[in-house]
């Protein structure tokens, strides 16, 4: 009966006992870490923090649902991890040890079926009120609202251009302000954000607002947020635009209503340009052209 | 036996002809149509292939940690790019359905070939062009493909040279290659099963693989649609997926009313189940490799088996979750969050159930169940990383970041190539009659283990603090990424490890081959049908097809003369089954019917037999 039992490999018996040892240091390495994210989350400083500064008013509540997954997915974790170890060293192969015979257990399977179940149904009911608040277009402001910032956002092959509708509240008119890579917003307002992009997708990134919209060629899309408090932070390309994609960078400049206001007066002389956004200026290549280019004269096109 | 099930009048003839394997060298080791054969072949080239990919990792990696280097921005895209492409298309795909599923669906269901051989041999043999269109990109003008694996046009429309549509062209051969395979499994897995293999007494490795291939019979031809559009925008001035007032350079480019969002939508009902392609199969695997080396049977085999369903049918609707950012209306992004978020069932039940194997058993650990439990502890955190990113909310700020690039090798390389080392560990003794060496393979999983957490895990710290993927240079973001550049150089440093380690597994190889320890048919004592067979086994597998009498896990049997029953072991006599043999104490409905086949008693074509039925 032993010798069934046995695996006819050499060193089965060493290696029975130091590799759930080594798992068992490694997870409690992983415990230890989530017992310090745990001590940061409660005030105790021990790590830089998980999520980037917090800084528009629905960021709150998604770092809240964040935190909600972590400690879910966190409790499953340590959980399934734990009993993987345990089983591990307790289970371990010895001499003349016999494994239980048995094809499951019905009630079990109801019960790991059911919990998690309604857990994770939950978590996706839960969360399409934020999702909603943020992504729905009726939700946002409105797209002729007078409290609210309006802003056009053009992207091109890797740069931001930003358009504002400058003192008549209108855009396309001779006073419009545009910046070249700084979005300058009012801090404590809403701004609605109207976004093209004229030859590839970009991806409009805040990480501190907790914003991200991928812009779509021959599509405007809106977005909104409010930043509730003032300072510099990244602007970033997330969706892969090509070479210079790493350099499609800029910045998220918020500023008291007052320097917003002082701000756009001064920059209404020194504007940035265009940067030959308007699709209209541009010459309409017809096919037949395209096909002379690409394999008649000599397939380059630049 | 000939009563015993409904059979297959070609397996039948097959059963009574034994002429020996094709004579000469090309015929029989290099355009052959053994299945087994073939399936080595498609290892060894993944293998090989994956050096290919993980170098181009590697170069990516260096860029990343030290942006100093003299290395351009478009190469470091090509380079992400193609080892992307590489990894899935090259090494996880092939290997897991092209490699395990050729060498193991007619071994573990007892034929004694594929149903249609030459096509098996066409599969492999396309997928050298494929490679080659690949690679043929870094030496044309203009480079390789360089928008990352997904191709997103315009981007890849608009980009010079002719990498991307080599590119394109290779996918589609792939895919192709991919379609003949399914085709041949599922028409294999169907007709040609040995008597009394019913489809709930098959390994749920042949479980896995055959679900793996409806999937891909099912969602590969839309990734080829897709591909013939984008070459069609590309070189024949198509606009499938180009809207008007599209801008290049200073030029409005010709073309009306496409829409880039339909390529993301073709593209993503390919890939999203492409992400279960590449994992199903393992799941399989390790499945059978932990029921043999705890010695249990599988807990809960046809939960495990209806759980592979479950995520094949929701993996349908789920695509849309690669989305969420991309403009689509968001009231669909509501749709696919519960979707996806439910997806997450499945797979925690088929978690739960690896958990109950363990339970109990007498855990053996070899190499290949090293492996094995390192499988199941790296897809936990695969599978609940992917609940954050399921949820639409917290996806907008953790889309496309590194976060995501976490979990997606949490899921392919520590879960589905974790898995493929296990498989090659377990049935290597099968392939070539010699096993791995033990004491290599142990330092190659430690090495393994531990280096790729430390290149995988950090990724979802920095991409929660917001770093975007597919980012050469972080010194464009100093505010926020300036002190996570520590964690790259540690990350990089771990992937040189990583990569490195994988020479104790070339070695492995190429020492055991030449004097491996030379081992029997049996040797891990497990039950499924491919270990009665010879080591390596006969040209057509079986000398006479084998009648299996009940399941493939009865491990530890009460009352059997050893701790494993294999499926071809006949049940004692029914006079001497005082204390049955095969049967499940814990299966009430098991326990009477079981002993009805020991006289070749009808197993009725429903293919419902009771035995090792245990569970339910």
């Amino acid at each position: 009966m032993s010798d069934a039992t046995q695996i006819n490999q050499p060193d089965s018996g060493t290696e029975s006992s130091s590799a759930p040892g080594a798992a068992l240091i490694g997870f409690l390495v992983v415990l230890g870490g989530m017992l310090l994210i745990f001590a940061n989350s409660t005030g105790f400083k021990l790590l830089p923090p998980l999520l980037p500064k917090a800084i528009s008013t629905y960021a709150e509540d998604m770092d809240f649902l964040f935190w909600v997954i972590f400690w879910l997915t966190g409790f499953f974790f340590v959980l399934t991890e734990g009993l993987l170890i345990y089983f591990c060293i307790r289970f371990r192969a010895k001499d003349g040890g016999k494994a239980e015979h048995t094809h499951g257990n019905h009630k079990l399977e109801l019960i790991w079926t059911f919990i998690p179940g309604v857990i994770l149904f939950f978590l996706a009911i839960f969360q399409l009120g934020l999702w909603g608040d943020i992504k729905v277009v009726s939700k946002m402001p409105a797209e002729d609202d007078p409290n609210v910032q309006h802003i056009q956002v053009f992207a091109k092959q890797f740069e931001w251009y930003f358009r504002y509708p400058g003192a008549d509240g209108e855009f396309g008119t001779k006073d419009d302000l545009t910046t070249l890579a700084e979005l300058r917003v009012p801090v404590n307002k809403k701004v609605r954000i109207q976004m093209r992009t004229r030859d590839v997708l970009h991806s409009f990134f805040l990480p501190n607002a907790r914003l991200k919209q991928d812009l779509l060629p021959g599509h405007t899309v809106p977005q909104w947020f409010e930043i509730t408090e003032t300072g510099k932070y990244d602007l970033m390309c997330a969706e892969l635009c090509g070479a210079g994609h790493t350099r499609m960078s800029g910045s998220l400049i918020v500023l008291s209503q007052e320097d917003f206001d002082a701000w756009a007066k001064e920059a209404a002389e020194t504007s940035a340009g265009f940067g030959g956004h308007n699709p209209d200026s541009l010459k309409r290549e017809p096919i037949w052209y395209w096909w002379t280019r690409r394999y008649v004269r000599g397939g380059k096109k630049k | 036996m000939s009563d015993s099930v409904p059979m297959d009048p070609a397996a039948v003839a097959h059963e009574v002809h034994d002429h020996g394997p094709p004579k000469g060298f090309w015929r029989r080791w290099v355009f052959t149509s053994d299945h087994k054969i073939i399936g080595i072949q498609f290892l060894l080239s993944s293998l090989l292939w994956g050096l290919i990919g993980g170098g181009l990792a590697m170069m990516a990696r260096t860029k990343i940690a030290f942006p100093d280097i003299e290395m351009g921005e478009q190469f470091y895209n090509m380079s992400f790019t193609m080892h992307a492409s590489v990894m899935i298309f090259l090494v996880i795909i092939p290997a897991l359905a092209g490699g395990f599923g050729n060498y193991l669906i007619p071994l573990m269901i007892g034929a004694r070939d594929m149903a249609f051989p030459t096509l098996n041999m066409l599969s492999y043999w396309v997928m050298w062009p494929a490679f080659g269109c690949f690679m043929a990109g870094f030496f044309v003008e203009g480079g390789s493909a360089a928008t990352g694996w997904t191709a997103y046009p315009p981007l890849s429309v608009f980009e010079t040279g002719s990498g991307q549509t080599l590119w394109a062209t290779g996918v589609i051969l792939v895919g192709w290659s991919s379609v003949m395979g399914a085709v041949n499994y599922i028409t294999t897995i169907i007709k040609l099963r040995a008597p009394g293999m019913t489809l709930f007494r098959m390994p749920l490795t042949v479980w896995a693989l055959f679900i793996t291939a409806i999937l891909q019979l099912l969602a590969t031809p839309v990734l080829a649609s897709a591909m013939i559009c984008l070459i069609g925008e590309r070189e024949l001035g198509t606009s499938f997926f180009l809207p008007n007032s599209t801008v290049v350079g200073d030029t409005l480019m010709a073309r009306d009313g496409g829409q880039p969002l339909l390529f993301q939508h073709m593209f993503w009902f390919y890939s999203h189940p492409a992400v279960y392609i590449m994992i199903l199969p393992a799941m399989g695997m390790v499945s059978d490799i932990l029921a043999t080396f705890c010695r249990k049977p599988i807990f809960g085999y046809r939960p495990m088996a209806f759980s592979l369903m479950a995520i094949a049918g929701l993996g349908f609707v789920v695509w849309g979750h690669h989305m969420f950012m991309s403009g689509m209306n968001p009231y669909l992004g509501m749709a696919f969050t519960i979707s996806t978020t439910m997806i997450a069932l499945p797979s925690a039940i088929k978690v739960f159930n690896w958990l109950g194997t363990m339970w109990g058993g007498q855990i053996h650990f070899t190499s290949a169940n090293l492996f094995s439990i390192a499988f199941v502890a790296m897809f936990i955190i695969g599978g609940l990383t992917g609940i954050f990113m399921a949820s639409s909310a917290v996806d907008i700020h953790i889309h496309d970041t590194y976060f995501i690039v976490g979990h997606i090798h949490y899921v392919l390389f520590t879960s589905s190539m974790i898995g493929i080392f296990g498989g090659i560990y377990y049935w290597f003794p099968k392939m070539f009659g010699k096993k791995l060496d033990e004491r290599l393979g142990k330092i190659h999983f430690w090495l393994t283990f531990v280096f790729m957490n430390g290149v995988f895990f950090p990724m979802h710290y920095i991409g929660t603090r917001g770093y975007p993927r597919r980012i050469a240079d972080w010194r464009n973001y100093p505010d926020s990424l300036a002190d996570l550049a520590w964690i790259n150089i540690f990350m990089t440093i771990c992937a040189y490890v990583l990569f490195l380690s994988q020479i104790v597994f070339f070695w492995n190889i190429i020492k055991s081959l030449r004097k491996g320890e030379r081992v029997g048919n049996n040797p891990w004592k497990a039950n499924s049908l491919e270990w009665h067979a010879t080591s390596p086994p006969w040209h057509e597998n079986f000398q006479i097809i084998p009648t299996v009498y009940r399941g493939p896990y009865e491990f530890s049997v009460p009352g059997a003369d050893e701790d494993y029953v294999m499926q071809t072991q006949p049940p004692k006599t029914p006079a001497a089954a005082d204390a049955p043999p095969a049967t499940d104490d814990s299966a009430a409905d098991g326990g009477a019917g079981g002993e009805g086949e020991g006289d070749g008693g009808a197993i009725g074509s429903g293919g419902k037999t009771p035995e090792g039925e245990g569970g339910e």
